[in-house]
C-alpha cells in the first residue's frame, strides 16, 4: 500500500489534517440543508441564552475569587530582583487566568446540553425554527462570550495590578540605585529598568552567528587566529557521500576502507613574539650591516652566538589535534600524524605550516552519509595559531602520493573556543590580550533611535588555577570590554566594560551609527583574570522595537480565548453523547493527551518494550515476546492518539510576555490554527451527534 | 440563602469547630508525651503557618500534584542554570510541604551550596547563603526548636562561611555586618520585593548582643536540672563571650547555633534526620577549636598589618614575620586601633580555645570513638590559647609603659613557657611519624609516653628532629608540623625580649 516507508509517515504526520477534512466533508454531507438555514441572529440568540445562563449561575464570582488567590500568592514571591518580581506577577496572573477560563468553561459546557435535556428545556429550544447546527455554534459562541467576559475582567485586573506593581518597583530601584554599595553587575541592569520601565514588550533580534577568535578579526581579513592551549578551535564542515569515500579503482571496497588522507594548512605566532617584531628581525638578519664587521647572515660573531645558544634551551614545535565529530559535535575519532606515535608538528616558523594526518578506516567509514565536522584544535599553551580559507583539504588514497580531493561543505572555517558549562568559553586576560567572541549581525532591522540597546545574558566561571589565593578575599566583578564594529562604514565604536553576573541579564547602549544597515559585529573580551565568560548563541540579543504592554497583553488574553474556543468545542462535543462527568475527564483526556505523551518522552519510543523485559527480569522467550509486542504497540498507539489530539502547547500565552518580548503573529497564528483545526471538526462532529441524536420527543 | 442549606452551612462550621478541637487535643496528648519538650516546640505556632495554610486551603485537593511539578521544575532549573522563580518555587515548597524536614533539609544545602555557586560574584554568593540560613530561620520560626534547621544553621556558619575557598570575604562581611550598621536597602522586609543582601546587626554600639537576641522563651524544667539547657535565645551560647566590640566571628554564629543543637539532642533527646549522635555532639567542640584558630589567625593579620609586613598566603608562615618584634618596636599611632584589634582576638582566641577543652572531654565521656583525634584537637587548643595568652599580654606590654610594660612582659614570658611546653609535647606526640621518634627521642621514651621525657630535653629533642628531618629525602610529617614548628620559633624569639626586658 505504502511503496516506501516515508510515505507512511507523512500520512501519520497529516493524519489529523486528513481527519478534520473527513469530518467538514462528512458534516457538508450531513448538513448540507442546515447549513443552507444558517442564521447568525438565531446564533447570536441562542449564545445570548448561555451567556445568560452562565451569570445566572455567577460564573463571573470566579473572578474575585482568583483575583484573592492572585494577590495572596504573589506576595509569597522570592524574586532575583525587580524585574524579577513583575516576570512572576504576570505568569501568576496569566496562569490563574487561563485556569480560571479553562476550568469555568469546561464545567459550563460539558454540563450544559445534558442539563437542558435532562431539565427539558431543550424542547423550548428545539422546537423553534432552529437547527441542530444553530444550536451547537450557538453554544460555542455563547460559552466564547462568557469567556471572553471572564478575560476582560482578569484582564483589566491584571493589567492594573501589574502598573501598580511596576510603579512600587521602580521606587525601589530608585532606592537601590542610590545605595553605594550596590554591586557593580546590577548597576547597569537596575539604571536600565530605571529608563525604560519594567512593563515592556519589545522585539528582539539575534546574531546570525558567534564565534570566537584568538585576537580580533580585520574587516575583511583573509586569515583568522585562534588561541593554543586547547582553548581555540576551527571547524570545517564536509557533506560527504558513501561513495565519494571509495577509492575508485575499487568500486566494491567499504566506504572508507582506505581510510581519508588529511592536510591542515596552518601557521603559528609565539605569544610572547608579535608578528611585526618577527618579521622586522628576519629583515634585520638578511641585511648586512654597513659598519660593524660582516658575519655572514648573522647579525652578530660566532661567539657571541654560541653564548646566546648554549643559554637557549630547544623549543618544541607548536603542535594540534584533528578531530572527525558529526553534525551533534559529537567525537567520531581522531585523525592522527602520518608517522605513528608523532604528534602533529607545525614545522615551518615563519609562516603557513602543512601538516599531513590520517583517519583510520574505522573513523572513515562513520563519515559518509552524513554532515561532519574537522575539528582542528590549536595545543600548545605558548602559541597562538592562525588559518585562512580551506585550510582542512581531505582526500581519499588511490596509491602512493595519490588521492582524490574531497570538498568542504565551506571554505571558510568556524572559529570556535572551549566549551565550558555556560557555552564557548572567554578566557579572562588584561589589556584586552585574550581570545574574543564575535556575534555578527547580518541585514539586521534595527529601527531605533539615538542608541541601539543590546541585551545580553552570560555565564561567569572562575578559576582558581588562574588567580592567586587572595582573589576569593574581595569581590571582584567580571569585567568585559564590548565593542561594536559596523562592516558597512568601518566604524568601531569606543569599548564599553559591562559587569555581567552569570545568568543574570545584562543591558548596553552603542550609538545607532554603529548598528547602521544592520550588518555588524559585536565584539567582547573578557578582561578579569581568571575569570571566564561563557557565550552562547543566543547569549546576545538586541532590541530593535518597543511596543505597549497593553497591547502585548491583549495578545496573550487573545491566545487565551483562543484556547477557550479549543475547549468550548471539545466540551460540547464530548457533551453531545456523555453524561457531564464522564464528558468531563474525556475533555481534559483529549486537551491533556497530546502533552501527556509529550512529556513521557523517550518512554513511548520504539525498543521501550525490550527495556521494560529487561527491566521485569523476564528470562522466558515467549513472555518477554508477549510483554514487548504488547508494550510496543501499546506505545505506538499513544503516539498515534496523540497525533490527531490538539497540541496546546501551542496557547503559549505567557513565555514571551513574561520576558517582555512582543508576541508575535505568528504565534497568534498558531494558536488559531489549532483553535480552528480541531475546535471546528469537534463542532461538526456534535453537530452531526445532536443531528442523530432524540433531544425531544 | 435556600433554607434547605442551613443545617449543611451548620454542619459546616461545627465540623470545623470539632476538627481544631481535636487537633488542639492531639498537639496535646504529642507535647506531654515528652515531658522535657518546651512549650513552643514543634508545631504549635500555627499563626507562623498561616501562609502554608493559605496556600494550601487555595489549592484545594492540588497540593500534592503542585509539589511534585514544582519539584521536578525548581530542580531542572537548577541544573539548567536558570534561576529566574527559582527561589519562588522553593519558598511554595516550603510553604506546601512545612512538615517535612528532610525537605528543608535538603533545600537549605541546595541554596548555600548548589545555588550560590553558580553566582559569580562573591556578594551575590555570600547573599544566596544568607538566604540559605534565612529559609532555615523562617522553617525554625513556624516548628521552633528544630534540630535539623538549627543545626543546618550552624553547618552554614561553620562549613560554608567559614571554611569554604571564599571563606575570607565572607568572614569579614559576617563579622562586619554583626557590628551595628545602616542597612543597604530601604525596601521593607514584608514586601515581595525585598531581597536579602546582607546579614542583620547582631550586637549594639557597645559591642553588646541585641537583647532581643538574647531574649529566653523556655523556662529550664526541674526534671532537667543535671543537663544543660536550650532557654530559646537565638545567640545564647554567644551571652558569656560578650562584649564584641569588633564583631562576631563566623565561627562564633557556628558554635552558638551547633551548641544549640548538640543541647537539643542531649537534653530534649531530639534526633537529627539524617546525621548520627556522634556528630552532632562533637561539632561545639570542633566550631570553638575553628573560632580559636578563626582569632587566632585573626590576630596575626591584624599584628603583620600594624607592622607593615605583608601578609602571607599560608597560615603558618604569618608565624614568623613579627615574632622577632622587641616590646618597644616603634609603630605608627594609625595602627593602634589594629593592634587593640589584635589583642581582642588574641584574648577571645585563648578564651574559647580553653572552653572547647571542656566540650571536647563532655562529648569524649559520651561518644570515645574519636578519642585518639580529639586528643591531638585538645593538645593543639591548650597550646594555641597559651601562646595567645602570651601574644595578647606583649602585645599589651607595647602599648604600655613602665612598671606596667614590665609587668605584661613578665606575664607573657611565664604563658610563652608553658605554651612552648604544650607546643613541644604537641609536636613530639602527633607531628613525628615512628621512625622520627626513634631517632630524635632518647631510649625508653616514645610517642605514646611522652610525659616521661624531662623538660630540659625538649629543646635538644626539637633539634634533633629538624636536623632528622632535613636529613630525610621527605619527612610526611613535615608540612603538618609547619605550623606548630614556626610557633615555637615565635615564642622563642619573644622569649627572649621578654628576658632582655625590651
Amino acid at each position: 500500500m505504502f511503496p516506501h516507508p516515508f510515505h507512511f509517515i507523512a500520512v501519520i504526520e497529516h493524519l489529523g489534517g486528513y481527519l478534520a477534512s473527513g469530518i467538514l466533508l462528512v458534516g457538508l454531507l450531513v448538513g448540507f440543508v442546515d447549513l443552507r438555514r444558517f442564521s447568525g441572529k438565531r446564533i447570536w440568540a441562542i449564545s445570548g441564552v448561555c451567556f445568560d445562563e452562565s451569570i445566572r449561575r455567577r460564573i463571573l464570582w470566579i473572578a474575585p475569587l482568583a483575583i484573592l488567590g492572585i494577590i495572596v500568592v504573589s506576595q509569597l514571591q522570592r524574586p532575583l530582583d525587580e524585574q524579577d518580581v513583575i516576570r512572576q506577577t504576570i505568569k501568576i496572573c496569566l496562569f490563574t487566568t487561563g485556569m480560571v477560563v479553562v476550568i469555568s468553561t469546561i464545567i459550563l459546557a460539558c454540563t450544559n446540553l445534558p442539563r437542558e435535556i435532562e431539565n427539558r428545556v431543550i424542547y423550548t429550544v428545539v422546537t423553534k425554527p432552529t437547527t441542530r447546527l444553530e444550536i451547537v455554534v450557538g453554544k460555542v459562541v455563547g460559552f466564547a462570550r462568557v469567556s471572553a467576559a471572564i478575560l476582560l475582567i482578569m484582564g483589566v485586573f491584571s493589567y492594573g495590578y501589574l502598573v501598580v506593581r511596576s510603579w512600587s518597583m521602580q521606587r525601589y530601584i530608585t532606592d537601590r540605585l542610590e545605595s553605594p554599595e550596590l554591586p557593580a553587575s546590577e548597576r547597569q541592569t537596575l539604571d536600565h529598568y530605571r529608563q525604560t520601565g519594567l512593563l515592556r514588550a519589545r522585539t528582539l533580534e539575534q546574531p546570525d552567528g558567534l564565534q570566537v577568535f584568538g585576537t580580533p578579526p580585520e574587516l575583511g581579513a583573509s586569515t583568522w587566529s585562534m588561541a593554543g592551549n586547547g582553548e581555540g578551535s576551527f571547524l570545517v564542515p564536509f557533506n560527504l557521500k558513501k561513495d565519494d569515500l571509495i577509492a575508485s579503482d575499487k568500486p566494491d571496497a567499504v566506504p572508507g576502507s582506505e581510510g581519508i588522507q588529511v592536510m591542515v594548512e596552518i601557521g603559528y605566532r609565539k605569544k610572547s613574539e608579535p608578528v611585526a617584531e618577527k618579521v622586522a628581525a628576519t629583515h634585520k638578519a638578511s641585511t648586512a650591516p654597513a659598519q660593524a664587521p660582516y658575519y655572514g647572515p648573522f647579525l652578530m660573531s660566532p661567539e657571541e652566538r654560541q653564548a646566546i645558544l648554549s643559554k637557549v634551551k630547544p623549543q618544541p614545535n607548536p603542535e594540534i589535534t584533528i578531530e572527525v565529530l558529526d553534525r551533534f559535535m559529537n567525537g567520531l575519532g581522531t585523525a592522527s600524524s602520518l608517522l605513528s606515535n608523532r604528534p602533529l608538528e607545525l614545522l615551518n616558523k615563519n609562516g603557513v605550516s602543512q601538516v599531513f594526518a590520517y583517519i583510520p578506516p574505522n573513523v572513515a567509514g562513520t563519515m559518509g552519509g552524513q554532515p561532519t565536522f574537522i575539528r582542528v584544535t590549536g595545543a600548545s599553551k605558548d602559541a597562538e595559531y592562525y588559518a585562512g580559507k580551506n585550510p582542512v583539504k581531505l582526500a581519499v588514497p588511490l596509491g602512493p602520493g595519490q588521492g582524490r580531493l574531497l570538498e568542504a561543505a565551506s571554505d571558510t572555517p568556524h572559529f570556535t573556543s572551549r566549551s565550558g558549562t555556560f557555552g564557548q568559553q572567554l578566557r579572562g586576560v588584561v589589556d584586552g590580550k585574550g581570545a574574543v567572541g564575535v556575534y555578527s549581525y547580518r541585514n539586521a532591522n534595527y529601527s531605533g533611535g539615538d542608541a541601539a540597546t543590546f541585551e545580553g545574558k552570560f555565564g561567569i566561571e572562575r578559576s582558581g588555577n588562574d588567580m592567586d589565593s587572595s582573589a576569593f578575599d574581595y569581590d571582584e566583578p567580571t569585567l568585559v570590554t564590548v565593542r561594536v564594529r559596523n562592516l558597512q562604514s568601518g566604524k568601531t565604536s569606543e569599548p564599553l566594560t559591562i559587569r555581567p553576573e552569570s545568568n543574570r541579564t545584562t543591558f548596553f547602549n552603542v550609538g545607532a551609527d554603529v548598528v547602521g544597515g544592520g550588518n555588524f559585529d559585536v565584539l567582547m573580551q573578557c578582561q578579569t583574570p581568571g575569570h571566564f565568560v561563557g557565550l552562547q548563541s543566543a547569549s546576545l540579543s538586541m532590541i530593535t522595537a518597543k511596543h505597549p504592554f497593553m497591547l502585548n497583553l491583549a495578545q496573550s488574553l487573545l491566545i487565551l480565548w483562543l484556547m477557550s474556543i479549543l475547549v468550548t468545542a471539545v466540551a460540547i462535543f464530548c457533551s453531545t453523547f456523555l453524561s457531564w462527568p464522564i464528558a468531563v475527564v474525556l475533555t481534559l483526556l483529549i486537551l491533556l493527551g497530546h502533552w501527556g505523551v509529550a512529556q513521557l518522552g523517550d518512554a513511548t519510543a520504539p525498543g521501550i518494550g525490550n527495556q521494560i523485559v529487561n527491566d521485569l527480569g523476564l528470562t522466558k522467550s515467549a513472555p518477554a515476546k508477549a510483554v514487548s509486542a504488547t508494550v510496543e504497540r501499546l506505545s505506538g498507539l499513544l503516539n498515534f492518539m496523540s497525533t490527531i489530539l490538539p497540541d496546546i502547547g501551542q496557547f503559549a500565552a505567557v513565555e514571551d510576555i513574561e520576558r517582555g518580548v512582543t508576541i508575535s503573529s505568528r504565534r497568534l497564528g498558531d494558536a488559531a490554527g489549532v483553535a480552528l483545526g480541531f475546535g471546528l471538526p469537534l463542532t461538526v462532529l456534535a453537530y452531526v451527534v445532536l443531528k442523530n441524536k432524540e433531544v425531544a420527543p | 440563602m435556600n433554607r434547605s442549606r442551613v443545617p449543611i452551612v451548620l454542619t459546616l462550621i461545627l465540623a470545623l469547630l470539632v476538627s481544631a478541637v481535636t487537633r488542639d487535643w492531639a498537639r496535646g496528648m504529642r507535647n506531654r508525651s515528652d515531658s522535657a519538650q518546651p512549650t513552643g516546640q514543634g508545631g504549635n505556632s500555627s499563626l507562623a503557618n498561616m501562609n502554608s495554610f493559605a496556600l494550601a486551603l487555595l489549592l484545594g485537593g492540588l497540593r500534592g500534584p503542585l509539589v511534585m511539578v514544582l519539584w521536578t521544575s525548581s530542580e531542572s532549573q537548577k541544573n539548567e542554570k536558570d534561576l529566574e522563580d527559582f527561589d519562588t518555587k522553593v519558598e511554595w515548597i516550603r510553604l506546601l510541604q512545612p512538615e517535612f524536614d528532610t525537605v528543608h533539609i535538603f533545600q537549605v544545602w541546595n541554596k548555600a551550596y548548589n545555588i550560590s555557586v553558580q553566582m559569580a560574584s562573591l556578594g551575590n554568593k555570600y547573599s544566596t547563603i544568607l538566604d540559605a540560613i534565612d529559609y532555615a530561620q523562617r522553617v525554625e520560626s513556624g516548628r521552633p526548636n528544630n534540630i535539623n534547621m538549627i543545626y543546618a544553621i550552624g553547618g552554614i556558619y561553620f562549613d560554608k562561611l567559614g571554611s569554604s575557598t571564599e571563606k575570607n570575604y565572607y568572614k569579614k562581611r559576617v563579622r562586619d555586618e554583626s557590628l551595628p550598621h545602616i542597612p543597604r536597602q530601604k525596601v521593607a522586609r514584608t514586601d515581595p520585593g525585598w531581597r536579602r543582601v546582607e546579614m542583620d546587626p547582631v550586637l549594639d554600639q557597645r559591642g553588646m548582643i541585641l537583647p532581643e537576641l538574647l531574649q529566653g522563651k523556655y523556662a529550664k524544667p526541674e526534671s532537667v536540672k543535671e543537663n544543660e539547657w536550650n532557654t530559646g535565645a537565638e545567640l545564647q551560647y554567644l551571652e558569656k563571650y560578650q562584649p564584641f566590640p569588633f564583631g562576631v566571628s563566623t565561627m562564633g554564629f557556628a558554635y552558638n547555633y551547633q551548641k544549640r543543637a548538640e543541647v537539643m539532642q542531649s537534653t530534649l533527646n531530639q534526633q537529627h534526620a539524617q546525621l548520627s549522635p556522634m556528630v552532632v555532639d562533637s561539632r561545639p567542640a570542633l566550631a570553638l577549636k575553628s573560632w580559636e584558630e578563626d582569632e587566632a589567625e585573626r590576630g596575626r593579620r591584624l599584628e603583620l598589618t600594624a607592622f607593615n609586613h605583608p601578609i602571607p598566603e599560608e597560615r603558618f608562615q604569618m608565624e614568623t614575620p613579627t615574632g622577632d618584634l622587641a616590646a618597644d618596636a616603634p609603630f605608627s599611632a594609625t595602627e593602634r586601633p589594629n593592634l587593640l584589634a589584635a589583642i581582642e582576638s588574641y584574648d577571645r582566641a585563648s578564651r574559647v580555645g580553653i572552653d572547647a577543652l571542656e566540650e571536647y572531654e563532655r562529648h569524649l565521656k559520651n561518644f570515645t570513638i574519636n578519642y585518639g583525634t580529639y586528643q591531638s584537637h585538645m593538645g593543639e587548643c591548650r597550646a594555641t590559647a597559651e601562646m595567645m595568652k602570651g601574644d595578647r599580654d606583649y602585645l599589651k606590654a607595647m602599648l604600655a609603659t613602665g612598671d606596667e610594660r614590665a609587668k605584661l612582659l613578665k606575664s607573657a614570658g611565664a604563658e610563652y613557657r608553658v605554651a612552648m611546653e604544650y607546643m613541644l609535647r604537641l609536636i613530639f606526640t602527633y607531628y613525628i611519624d615512628d621512625e622520627l621518634a626513634t631517632q630524635a627521642l632518647p631510649p625508653g621514651v616514645r610517642r605514646t609516653n611522652i610525659d616521661q621525657l624531662p623538660k630540659e630535653l625538649y629543646a635538644p629533642v626539637l633539634e634533633r628532629i629538624r636536623a632528622r628531618s632535613q636529613a630525610r629525602p621527605f619527612d610526611p610529617s613535615a608540612e603538618d608540623r609547619q605550623q606548630y614548628d614556626r610557633g615555637v620559633d615565635r615564642m622563642r624569639a619573644r622569649l627572649k625580649h621578654v628576658e632582655a626586658g625590651k
